[in-house]
């Protein structure tokens, strides 16, 4: 054994660096809005157990070959009166060792990883399925009766979810990591996706492939809901939004087809709003998040996305074709943003 | 006609023997590695700017450094510069050094090639990244996937300068690689049959070999978008009948090779110091060579392992993850073998060692990462997101960068002639690892709580603010280490102390000429009879008698050296300025034509200049 004490202080550096590695792997947090490592479905579940499998497998490995690495340069250091080491070439049996334990090892990994490659695959025919459409830069979700809805995706908490990917334009990703893992989303074919949820909750998603500007910032909620809160959400799309109240959230009304906000929205109930280059704005006063969850849906955050919806999203769609934005002459007065917030606001 | 371009040819080769001039007209592959390596390191330190730019964007929750679409051109060219205008052309700095030496041949087989390969690097790079100032450089990612690089969706010259670019710099790789592939199988000295080759120069062969094979399926992935934006040919376009995922198919075909282009030379590199500095031969030296050769041809059964959440479906998935899982198997071969070189030995802690053994330490994680990910189903939570980058930044600079600076370190006497400072290079070391662990390690963390990659901006609640902070701060510390390598380099060329020709009693033939070796590198061409030829002769310890392969052995009389020639930089600039025509196209192709036409001049006249020495 190397006598301890002519160890330099810079090796006992590379062992701190050594030794502290695997603790501070536990230095991922499981309240992180995308965490990967607290499945909260079966699907993520499923993954979630063949990455501990290869977790400490891969724990294990490091740190045999980082103590061995260490111990070598350790011990075989030169000393002051070393002679020529003795000129060995290689070792046959050795050879065969350290090929076919690492196989071993890599034959353990693959049979769990094929096991849930299949079991996650096939989405079950008792699913309910829901379309996704990715737009530069936020998502769409349309049920099985045909409501839409847009960057909040509400789904029943007793059965199987499946989505159907699909995309106006560019590539994108889809995934909510605490539900399931990630699924590209190509121009030209449809992905499918799906998961059974375990709990009830608000889990976060993101885009991950990208999308351009911005992508960043194409990110989305998923509310798991008990059967009959779902049931009721979704017929509340169906139910035309509620008989104007105030005076502003009349002139909202008006403002937003004179504005020309409803050549891009729509809002069920109102047979003048029915564009689909943005999202469907039917139920947007419960909403509670804006802008693809950028940001919380209140009062504040809404003025500041009327006012100017590029500063909070770069290159969106919205601030880049809406005549409002894009013509000077047609912005918005703050009067006109409250009266419309107002508006937004009682959609609900 | 062919006399009247015979002379001018001729009057190509008017050499003087230092000044700009003759750096221009070089054809000595020891120059041409020069400047391959001193141009590289200049841009590694460019893309180390736009990845520090990059980390001050991320430092913080809600950062407003640096605007959305700079940070997409950012991170784009960051990566396109590390991979092709640092790590690649750093492999071919040392190809160029060092593969004649190795082999014991005064040059390359087609030096004139050789030069023609740096300046069209030298030119493509400075296209590449002229972009920036002409309107803004690519932005749709290095990987550029399709449709988001159509003429829809990525309008303006960014990406047309990403296709020229790298269609050029295309052409100089694979010009060197054929030319490094010719001078291994048919420039070796008598004796230095295959299996007596240094590592190193094995190595290279592999890489070449990959070279020739991988990039001619990029370069057909690059003029299938370059049709698509000019003339609307719609290869990767869905609505017309083509296929986004088929760009993915030919970008990655080419992209997982291009890994191992980037490795091999620095797993060669760390078989080269281990040995020198454990005084003990390369443990496992067939087991080695054929660990390289089967990552090659893995290489190429990989790919789709970028493309695990395509939707491919399950067998084709399960498939890529067992092939992708078997990499590791000769990966680990070469790791124990390694270790297996240093047990027993007595090693001696100089900078090149240190920069060796931290390799291996590092690119173990690296591996390790990489295993985790060739699990598909535990991948969906992995891909895309920082996980990956710690990955390939373990691999690719705790693997490929470190063993490169280690490398460096280790023939600076050969490439220099003088020596560098010891004591700087250990802190160099030192603080080259810390900061890699800072910067790289906490990654993994950002990964696995969801960061995704390529994203400017994050909300303070994400939860990420922590270790964005300590990598930023690891980034600082690895910018630090690396403008002390400069300062070794530069004060320890100017005024280092003169080396040896063979300051670490080395094995290998590069060693038994001066430092730096004279123009035509070996006075008479040396017989090998063992590996480690040059140690085998210094101990007297010649083992297998009799030399095998052609060439007599005899001493050489007289010395031919290949003659200067400007042509090959005169083909390079017509074939830039048909690039610049090309981006510029807007409905005519004059420039591109006139630019090409200087090109074929080039050859031409090239073709005709004579190559014997004068005397
Ligand atoms: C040119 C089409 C267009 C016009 C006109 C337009 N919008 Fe939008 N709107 C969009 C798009 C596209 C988005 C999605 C932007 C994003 O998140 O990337 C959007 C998003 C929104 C959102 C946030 C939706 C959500 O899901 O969080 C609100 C609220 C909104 N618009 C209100 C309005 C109002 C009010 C007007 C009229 C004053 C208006 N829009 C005019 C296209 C338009
Ligand atoms: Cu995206
Ligand atoms: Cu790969």
């Amino acid at each position: 054994m190397a006598n301890l004490k002519n160890i330099r202080p810079k090796a006992l550096l590379g062992l701190l660096v050594i030794v502290l590695l695997p603790i501070l792997a536990a230095c991922s947090s499981t309240d992180n809005p995308l965490t990967t490592i607290s499945p909260k479905s079966d699907v993520a579940r499923d993954i979630h157990w063949n990455y501990q499998i290869i977790f400490w497998f891969a724990v294990f490995v490091f740190i045999f070959v980082e103590t061995l690495l260490l111990y070598a340069v350790i011990k075989f250091r030169r000393r002051p009166n070393d002679g020529i080491p003795k000129q060995v070439h290689g070792n046959t049996a050795m050879e065969i060792t350290w090929t076919i334990i690492p196989a071993l090892i890599l034959i353990a990994i693959a049979i769990p990883t094929w096991i849930t490659i299949f079991e996650i695959d096939d989405v079950p025919d008792d699913a309910y399925m829901i379309e996704i459409v990715g737009h530069q830069w936020w998502w769409e979700a349309t049920y099985p009766d045909g409501q839409v809805t847009a960057n909040e995706i509400h789904v029943p908490s007793d059965r199987p979810i499946g989505f159907n990917l699909n995309t106006a334009d560019v590539l994108h990703s889809f995934w909510v990591p605490q539900l399931f893992g990630k699924q590209d989303i190509i121009p030209g074919r449809t992905n499918t996706l799906w998961f059974t949820p375990e709990v009830e909750g608000r889990f976060f998603g993101q885009c991950v492939e990208f999308c351009g500007i911005s992508h960043a910032n194409m990110r989305l909620e998923m509310i798991v809901d008990s059967p009959t809160v779902f049931a009721s959400w979704l017929s509340g799309i169906d139910s035309p939004a509620p008989a104007a109240v105030s005076p502003a959230v009349v002139a909202g009304h008006d403002l937003f087809a004179s504005k020309g906000c409803v050549a891009c929205h729509t809002i069920s109930g109102r047979n003048d709003a029915v564009g689909i280059i943005g999202p469907n704005l039917s139920l947007f006063g419960e909403r509670l998040t804006l802008a693809s969850a950028t940001l919380d849906n209140n009062t504040e955050n809404l003025t500041a996305w009327l006012k100017d919806p590029e500063d909070i999203k770069p290159g969106n769609i919205m601030s880049e074709s809406a005549p409002i934005y894009t013509n000077p002459d047609l912005a918005l007065t703050n009067a006109e943003i409250v009266t419309l917030v107002a508006y937004l606001q009682s959609l609900k | 006609m062919a006399s009247a371009v015979g002379a001018v040819g001729a009057a190509g080769h008017a050499s003087t023997e230092s000044g700009v001039w003759s750096w221009i007209t070089t054809v000595d592959h020891k120059r041409i590695g020069i400047l391959y390596g001193v141009s590289a390191i200049l841009f590694f330190l460019l893309g180390g700017s736009e990845a520090f730019l990059i980390r001050m964007q991320l430092a913080s929750a809600d950062a407003d450094l640096i605007s959305s679409g700079v940070f997409s051109q950012l991170f784009t060219m960051h990566a396109l510069t590390m991979v092709f205008l640092a790590i690649m052309p750093l492999g071919a700095a040392f190809f160029n050094f060092l593969i004649p030496l190795q082999i014991g041949a005064r040059d390359v087989a087609f030096p004139r090639l050789n030069a023609l390969s740096y300046w069209l690097f030298l030119f493509g790079a400075i296209l590449l990244n002229s972009s920036f100032v002409f309107g803004g450089a690519p932005d749709a990612g290095w990987f550029a996937y399709a449709n988001l690089t159509s003429s829809t969706y990525s309008p303006g010259d960014s990406m047309d300068y990403f296709t020229l670019g790298l269609l050029v710099l295309g052409i100089s790789s694979l010009a060197a690689a054929l030319n490094f592939v010719v001078t291994i199988l048919n420039m070796r000295a008598p004796g230095m049959t295959l299996m007596r080759m240094p590592v190193f120069t094995w190595m290279a062969l592999v890489v070449s070999f990959l070279l020739v094979f991988a990039l001619p399926i990029l370069t057909v992935g690059l003029i299938e978008l370059l049709f698509w934006r000019f003339f609307d040919m719609p290869f990767f376009s869905a609505e017309f009948g083509g296929d986004p995922l088929l760009w993915q198919h030919i970008f990655w075909l080419f992209g997982h090779p291009e890994v191992y282009i980037l490795i091999l030379p620095a797993m060669g590199i760390v078989s080269e110091i281990l040995p020198t500095f454990s005084r003990k031969p390369l443990f496992g030296y067939t087991a080695v060579v054929f660990a390289g050769v089967s990552i090659a041809f893995l290489g190429f059964a990989v790919w789709a392992h970028h493309m695990f959440t395509v939707g491919l479906g399950p067998v084709a998935i399960a498939a890529f993850s067992a092939s992708t899982m078997l990499i590791a198997v000769p990966t680990g071969i070469k790791v124990f073998n390694w270790m297996g070189t240093i047990w027993g030995g007595s090693l001696d802690l100089r900078t090149p060692m240190l920069f060796a053994i931290g390799f291996i330490a590092l690119f173990t994680i690296g591996g390790l990462s990489g295993v985790m990910h060739a699990a598909a189903s535990s991948d969906a939570q992995q891909q895309d997101t920082y996980f990956i980058v710690a990955h390939i930044h373990y691999v690719l600079f705790g693997g490929a960068i470190v063993a490169v600076i280690g490398g460096i370190y280790y023939w600076f006497p050969k490439f220099s002639g003088h020596m560098y400072n010891e004591t700087v290079g250990k802190i160099n070391f030192w603080l080259m690892f810390l900061g890699m662990n800072l910067t790289f390690f906490p990654m993994h963390f950002l990964g696995l709580d969801g960061m995704p990659r390529r994203i400017y901006t994050y909300d303070a609640n994400m939860g990420w603010d922590l270790w964005n902070g300590v990598a930023t701060m690891g980034s600082l510390v690895l910018g630090l280490s690396f403008l002390i390598f400069i300062y070794n380099m530069v004060t320890s060329w100017l005024n280092g102390e003169p080396a040896e020709a063979d300051p670490w009693d080395g094995r290998t033939l590069e060693w038994s000429i001066a430092s730096p070796p004279p123009e035509y590198n070996f006075e008479e061409i040396p017989i090998v009879y063992d590996r480690d030829a040059w140690w085998a002769e210094k101990r007297g310890k010649v083992q297998h008698g009799v030399p095998v392969g052609g060439g007599s052995g005899e001493e050489e009389h007289s010395i031919h050296m290949p003659q200067p020639s400007y042509w090959p930089i005169v083909v390079s600039i017509g074939l830039i300025i048909a690039s610049y025509g090309l981006v510029y196209n807007s409905g005519n192709f004059i420039v591109a034509t006139i630019g090409l036409l200087v090109g074929i001049f080039g050859v031409y006249a090239w073709s005709f200049e004579p190559v014997n020495d004068p005397e």
